[in-house]
């Protein structure tokens, strides 16, 4: 047992490092998204002049905050996940980390770690400033049901992750460009800023398969509209099953992509 | 159990990176495989440092990744330590590690970060690592002050040390050399060199080094397979091997002009088995009394002037000359 922890950690404490020793980067990340939200926020509060209409400007720019913070931390883990193999890649890292006798749950569980704390801390960072600079009215907000929500919902981005991760595994040419198409569509049809019930028709039946879409929903009814816990089931349940689904696939896919790898002799650098 | 390494009619071929369409848009009859190893079979005892010498492309690496659990034979059979390689490859992850030519590191991170995530990947403890590899890199001569710097701002000598104490610092059975020294300068050479002579005689470690430096396979090696095209041609200790060549004798040729000189020599004895080699030109003849008297007069015809002929011991180079055709050198 404490030395599959020890290989977990080993995964946990390389990201770590590694971001220790791009710290500028990491400021650069955490201003990105801040301004990213910001700008967000202050397009909620420019809609009324826009378009002239008659809004609750405060729940409005609430509303786009909350997709805005909750796409900042969804998209750093799955992020961090599918790029696991990547940096590995690129640094030429990748024999030496598949010829180590650690399985390989061990070794995404612990990149997973890392992708939540990682995550959640820029994401609290994002959301503390701009509530301060917004002044958000968070009297109504069901805080214990928005905090199990993230929980769940990061089970089933590191499960996306994780099936994601096979891509650059299979395909050093093209696995990383699809792992960000992927990115961007889950971003465009998850309803971020928008109920995706203004998607076209034939783009919602996707929306539904994404577990940003129930994440964001179950996460805005708790902070806006203080929803329960037990009020949220309908949301809650596609989140717990693709977290059971996506995880133990997203493993045994990685499997499968592992043995291709060795069979064709893509493991190596130049691929 | 008298081996550490038993591979069994190995074949592994890959799918030509040439091909203009992707791989997956040509069905498999019509694929151009390359094969890199060719039914290859070899038996490394417990203990041994045992030696594959080729050129580059010959298939070496091949061989390695492949015991190495990375690569997947198509046929054949691979045990390591008794443990089916093909069928258990967990078994063996323990038991084995490899330092590869390419020193591959996460680069912006420090060596003592490199060597940790590396320990940890095989479960050991921060401290025994950390005990471990200062051990090895101050034998290495590792300067101490450069353990917190990113290795990037490393030398590929500094670089390649690190690789070898993460090598070394799971305490593996097995060690798979892939061209360790290559691109090292003569000194780091050397420190390489003596820590694996000194590794190798303190523990009870197999050594299985890949290399086209003849020079480093002669001086590490207790046996010794050549390679070339992905096949074994020759097997064997250094004397057993120059006893291939034994029916002919090995001669060392210096002029004032070797260029010329080489060409004069090819015209009189058989041009695959000349090489260049410390500016002198080396070959094989079986009647040298015949072959000196033409080669001096036609020296003398050219105007490049004579500076002696001597009778030299075979080493590796003349082996694999005699049996390819080719040097070392030519497909580098």
């Amino acid at each position: 047992m404490k030395k599959k922890i020890i290989q977990t950690m080993a995964f946990f404490l390389r990201e770590l490092d590694m971001r220790k020793r791009s710290f500028m980067w990491q400021i650069v990340w955490i201003v990105y998204d801040l301004m990213w939200a910001m700008s967000v926020g202050f397009l909620g509060l420019g809609v009324a002049s826009i378009s002239g209409a008659e809004i609750n400007t405060n729940q409005y720019v609430l509303y786009l905050l909350v997709g805005s913070f909750m796409w900042t931390y969804l998209s750093s883990v799955f992020s961090i996940v599918s790029w696991a193999i990547t940096w590995e890649r690129w640094e030429g890292t990748i024999e030496y980390t598949f010829m180590a006798p650690v399985k390989r749950i061990f070794h995404l569980v612990g990149n997973s770690i890392f992708a939540i704390i990682y995550g959640l801390i820029r994401m609290v960072i994002v959301f503390l400033i701009s509530s301060a600079v917004f002044d958000l009215n968070l009297q109504n907000a069901n805080l214990f049901a928005a905090g199990f929500i993230l929980i769940l919902a990061s089970i089933s981005f590191v499960g996306f992750g994780m099936m994601a991760a096979v891509l650059p595994l299979i395909s050093p040419e093209n696995g990383e460009k699809t792992t960000m198409i992927v990115e961007a569509i889950l971003m465009m049809v998850s309803g971020i800023f928008y109920p995706i019930t203004i998607l076209p028709i034939w783009m919602q039946p996707i929306a539904r398969l994404s577990p940003a879409t129930y994440a964001l929903e179950a996460m805005r009814k708790a902070i806006v509209e203080h929803a329960s816990i037990g009020s949220l089931w309908g949301l809650i349940w596609p989140l717990i099953i693709t977290g059971i689904v996506l995880i133990p696939l997203g493993n045994f896919v990685f499997k499968l992509g592992e043995q291709y790898v060795k069979r064709v002799g893509k493991l190596k650098r130049d691929g | 159990m008298k081996y550490s390494i038993n591979i069994k009619n190995v074949t592994k071929g890959f799918v030509d990176k040439n091909e203009i369409m992707p791989s997956w848009m040509i069905s498999s009859r019509n694929k151009n495989i390359f094969y890199a190893v060719k039914n290859v079979s070899l038996h490394i005892k417990k203990q041994e440092i045992f030696g594959v010498l080729g050129p580059n492309g010959c298939g070496k690496s091949t061989i390695i990744r492949m015991i190495s659990t990375l690569l997947i034979p198509d046929t054949g059979q691979i045990k390591v330590l008794g443990i089916d390689a093909l069928k258990t490859p967990d078994k063996i992850k323990n038991l084995i590690n490899r330092v590869s030519v390419e020193a591959s590191f996460f680069k912006r991170l420090s060596a003592r970060e490199n060597l940790l995530y590396a320990a940890r990947l095989y479960g050991i403890e921060d401290k025994i690592a950390i005990k471990k590899f200062t051990q090895i890199l101050s034998e290495l001569n590792f300067p101490k002050e450069k353990i917190n710097e990113p290795m990037q701002k490393f030398s590929r000598g500094l670089q390649q040390k690190v690789s070898i104490a993460r090598g070394f610092i799971t305490n593996p059975k097995i060690i798979l050399l892939d061209e360790p020294t290559t691109g090292l300068d003569p000194k780091s050479k050397i420190d390489v060199q003596k820590f694996l002579k000194k590794l190798h005689a303190k523990n009870d470690l197999t050594i299985v080094i890949t290399s086209h430096d003849m020079n480093e396979i002669e001086k590490l090696c207790d046996r010794i397979a050549i390679m070339d095209n992905g096949k074994i041609i020759a097997m064997g200790t250094k004397d057993e091997l120059t006893k291939i060549i034994m029916d002919k004798e090995v001669y060392e040729l210096d002029s004032s002009n070797n260029q010329k000189a080489k060409k004069i020599v090819s015209n009189i004895v058989d041009a695959s088995e000349i090489i260049v080699e410390n500016k002198k030109i080396r070959f094989h003849t079986q009647n040298i009394t015949n072959v000196a008297e033409k080669i001096i007069k036609e020296l003398k015809k050219n105007k490049v002037q004579f500076k002696n002929l001597n009778k030299v011991v075979p080493s590796l180079e003349d082996v694999f000359l005699e049996l390819t055709g080719k040097t070392l050198e030519d497909e580098e």
